[in-house]
């Protein structure tokens, strides 16, 4: 009789919003992309499949005019962004000129700055090690979405909740490949370990310096000074600034006790010297 | 587009993969120089999607735990003498706790799913740990309503309390002061950290926001006090609590201050543009020059003092709520400003 109620204010283990088990022996590889922006020729095709999988809503027939970019930044309704740098030399010397394409994609970082803001629990990284919006839990408090550093989530006007790439966690418990991946015409877009993915892609950033394209580097596949490696990272050609990317992410709970700590120094100060006023009785 | 902040070419990078600034380029993002053209102007990061219910509740939140603490040292080393104080600021704390969880949850997406910001104790979130606290703060008012209340009924009594009744009062009393002071000053100070645990190039890791909030907390406290006194209690129990006032305008001018410089340039949005006058007129003017201003103003005749000093405490609010709606607001234009995101996100 009392199990109902019990359901209802039972709480949630700590375990349980933190690393779903990986499937009991924890050997399940941790699963993601390498998206290679110098193999990416603007086809949208992720976008595409992207929006169908995942039956998102349309974000209007809007042309920005900048740009082949109608699209402009990921949000609650597109998960995958194709950018298209255009940078273009003032004599339009077609040697200096050239076109920068990248899909974007939610991060999906080892460690998450939405996952850890989410009050409710609702984000987690799943059994594939990859962070997940659980739609049944989200309450659209919107903290996730001041506190992701990439500008990824948004929260939905239909429902009210976050939304962002799953990295097709449907697909992948059906043992597929997610839908940019599967519909990617150059392979730009890799899915697979990340591991196996981050060998892969030193690999490739070797072979385009030996083959001139000194610019090539690995963007968010190795841990940072103080963010963690990112299970969907980036081959880019320029700074990250030039693809809307931030140079060096940042962690928002990186000092969070020290800030609580003056917070709450202040307030202990005052109260004591208010406690001093009340006990001295006014001016003297 | 110049030539030179098209391409930043860049040297070979001898064996490494991972990206390195090259020499000169830091220069190039600088802003001496042009500074490098955005995306389009597209925004690196989204602008918080929450409206007008947020800083209101960061005010009320702010202005009754500040209320309710000196509501709590009023009776306990006021020895007696500050009934009114705790009174009024039982009452103050909860007229405007009542509201705040109203106001959370019209905020919310999914409204109907409010409680399951207490599915999980998780003081990592300082929201989760924002909805804990508001629980157990609720929990403190009550019990200081609750004794207000008995204190009330006994009032007409002539005789002395039985022992086992004044165990139980001071108990309760105890209960209220342990549990209510931290909980009420966590509530007051933690949504400066929460605004700080983000990627808002206004907010983010901003040390000062959280010592910010809590003094202005209980500058609304105390002006909320003086505010509800000023009708009928003698100037002599007034008297502490405007000194708390004045205390917490300096910590909050100086906290204000710390805050400012330490946003530098990421604070453009908030000393300048659309939320400029909230700060200024608001949160300055009306919250601190004028309050002081008006407390040392050489007025003569006693009503009209008694009006100056309604005049002061009702600015002095005025302008605690203008700090918590110039800053939570002016996240918008911060997170929608490439520029600012680029900068705050700079490699240091």
């Amino acid at each position: 009789m009392l199990e109902p109620l019990r359901t209802a204010f039972r709480l949630v283990r700590p375990e349980e919003i933190a690393i779903v088990e990986r499937d009991g022996d924890g050997q399940r590889p941790t699963m993601g992309f390498f998206t290679d922006t110098t193999l990416c020729i603007g086809c949208k095709a992720c976008e595409v499949a992207c929006k169908q999988w995942n039956q998102l809503p349309s974000d209007g027939l809007r042309f920005t005019g900048h740009s082949y970019d109608n699209t402009r930044h990921l949000s609650e309704t597109t998960w995958r962004h194709v950018a298209f740098v255009e940078q273009i030399a003032p004599d339009r010397s077609r040697d200096r000129s050239r076109w920068l394409m990248m899909s974007d994609v939610c991060k999906h970082c080892q460690e998450a700055p939405c996952q850890e803001a989410c009050p409710t629990g609702a984000i987690l990284h799943n059994e594939f090690g990859d962070v997940y919006v659980q739609p049944d839990i989200c309450n659209g408090c919107g903290y996730c979405i001041v506190a992701c550093p990439f500008g990824v989530l948004g929260r939905s006007e239909i429902d009210g909740h976050a939304h962002k790439c799953t990295l097709c966690y449907d697909r992948q418990k059906g043992d597929m490949v997610p839908a940019c991946a599967k519909a990617c015409p150059t392979d730009s877009i890799q899915f697979g370990s990340v591991e196996e993915l981050r060998a892969k892609a030193r690999q490739r950033v070797e072979d385009l310096h030996a083959r001139g394209q000194t610019e090539a580097y690995l963007y968010g596949a190795d841990a940072t000074a103080e963010y963690s490696p990112l299970n969907a990272f980036f081959l880019l050609t320029d700074h990250p600034n030039a693809y809307n990317l931030p140079e060096a992410p940042k962690k928002p709970v990186k000092g969070m006790s020290a800030r609580y700590g003056f917070s709450l120094l202040a307030g202990v100060a005052l109260t004591a010297l208010s406690a001093v006023f009340f006990a001295q009785g006014g001016r003297r | 587009m110049s030539d030179s902040t098209r391409i930043s070419r860049r040297p070979a990078l001898e064996g490494s993969t991972t990206w390195q600034p090259a020499p000169g380029e830091r220069t190039a993002h600088a802003g001496k120089e042009q500074p490098a053209p955005t995306y389009y102007d597209v925004p690196m990061l989204k602008p918080p999607v929450w409206k007008w219910e947020i800083p209101s509740y960061f005010f009320l939140g702010g202005l009754s735990a500040g209320a309710f603490v000196l509501s709590r040292l009023a009776a306990r080393f006021g020895k007696g003498r500050y009934r009114e104080v705790t009174q009024a600021g039982t009452a103050v704390a909860a007229a405007a706790l009542a509201p705040c969880p109203l106001l959370l949850i019209r905020d919310l997406g999914d409204p109907k799913r409010f409680h399951f910001m207490l599915r999980v104790f998780k003081p990592q979130s300082p929201m989760n740990l924002g909805a804990w606290t508001l629980m157990a703060y609720s929990g403190a008012v009550t019990l200081a309503a609750m004794q207000e209340w008995l204190l009330g009924r006994r009032k007409g009594r002539a005789r002395r309390d039985s022992l086992p009744a004044r165990v139980a009062g001071d108990a309760l009393s105890a209960a209220t002061d342990g549990l209510g002071i931290p909980v009420a000053l966590l509530l007051g100070g933690y949504t400066g950290v929460l605004l700080s645990t983000t990627s808002t190039p206004l907010w983010a890791r901003n040390p000062w926001l959280g010592p910010l909030f809590s003094a202005s907390a209980l500058g609304a406290g105390a002006e909320a006090i003086n505010l509800a006194l000023s009708a009928k209690a003698p100037d002599a129990a007034r008297e502490p609590v405007e000194q708390v006032g004045q205390a917490a305008r300096l910590a909050e001018a100086v906290t204000l201050g710390g805050f400012l410089a330490s946003a530098g340039s990421l604070a453009a949005p908030l000393t300048q543009g659309k939320y400029a006058p909230h700060l200024w007129g608001g949160a300055i003017g009306a919250g601190l020059l004028l309050p002081t201003l008006l407390e040392n103003a050489p007025v003569g005749s006693q009503k009209t003092r008694r009006w100056v000093r309604i005049a002061g405490a009702a600015l002095g609010l005025a302008g605690g709520l203008a700090l918590r709606w110039a800053i939570t607001q002016a996240g918008h234009p911060s997170a929608s400003d490439p520029q600012a995101a680029r900068k705050a996100s700079r490699k240091t």
